[in-house]
């Protein structure tokens, strides 16, 4: 590669980082971290996305749901994380057709704990990826599908 | 017209448990209807419960979540006659607010 060529490289780095700290107000910020994880297809992504290279298996979440359910359209899930400093889960269906099923944030004082209910189109793992302390862990849990839940997302 | 949640806010000893019933379709944008027609995607993206102005839970949520979403969570730091409001966002834009006293 030729000097001028870098040169340009390197300004026009420069000048995309400048547009991209100047605009980069919160909630955009965070919407722009939402859509990327809307493409993550598996855990190992969601945690890539979110800024971890590693993701460990952990005891000290609990995902639970039903063994098995007749349909897949309103399937109840808890998920608890017993981890010091949790301040986010992500739910992930790995085989719905968009794997992440919800983001939830926990600021100090709120419990890192939820129920809630979600869509599946067929038998799958159910991973809730936790963030502690800036160090990424995962827990999942089997349920058996009968029927899908039709356009489940 | 958007119709209001159903917020259900109650002080156990340091935790106030929440439960929210939330009034709407999620459709995914991948169902047809009997005609073949695709149904629009139509659903929830963004979740925040406050307490005395005080965020205790932000969430994004996905397509998958179940229509008419249920979601139940606790925290600490609120009391009796405290004021939760909850707003939902989604995917055409449409937002509610509503409003529960802690009981």
């Amino acid at each position: 590669m030729d000097q001028i060529r870098r040169d340009f490289l390197d300004l026009t780095t420069k000048v995309a980082m400048a547009i991209a700290g100047s605009t980069l107000l919160p909630w955009s910020a965070q919407a722009k971290e939402w859509d990327g994880l809307l493409k993550t297809r598996t855990f190992q992504e969601v945690a890539q996305t979110l800024g971890g290279d590693l993701v460990v298996e952990s005891t000290a979440i609990t995902v639970s749901g039903p063994e098995m359910v007749d349909s897949g359209y309103i399937v109840p899930v808890s998920v608890e994380s017993r981890l010091e400093g949790t301040d986010l889960i992500v739910l992930v269906v790995q085989k719905n057709p968009t794997p992440v099923v919800g983001v939830f944030k926990f600021p100090e004082g709120t419990q890192p704990s939820l129920n809630t209910r979600i869509k599946m189109g067929e038998t799958s793992s159910v991973y809730a990826v936790v963030r502690a302390k800036n160090n990424y862990y995962v827990a999942s849990t089997m349920i058996k599908v009968r029927a899908g839940g039709g356009g489940c997302g | 017209m958007s119709e209001p949640m159903r917020i259900r806010a109650v002080q156990v000893k340091d935790l106030v448990e929440v439960k929210l019933m939330i009034r709407h379709p999620m459709e995914s944008g991948l169902r047809k209807d009997e005609n073949g027609k695709k149904i629009p995607a139509h659903f929830i993206e963004t979740l925040e419960v406050k307490c005395n102005d005080r965020i205790v839970l932000e969430s994004y949520l996905g397509m998958a979540v179940s229509e008419n979403p249920f979601i139940q969570f606790s925290f600490k730091g609120g009391a009796k006659g405290d004021m939760l409001e909850v707003t939902w966002k989604d995917n055409r834009g449409d937002t509610r607010t509503d409003k529960a006293a802690i009981s």
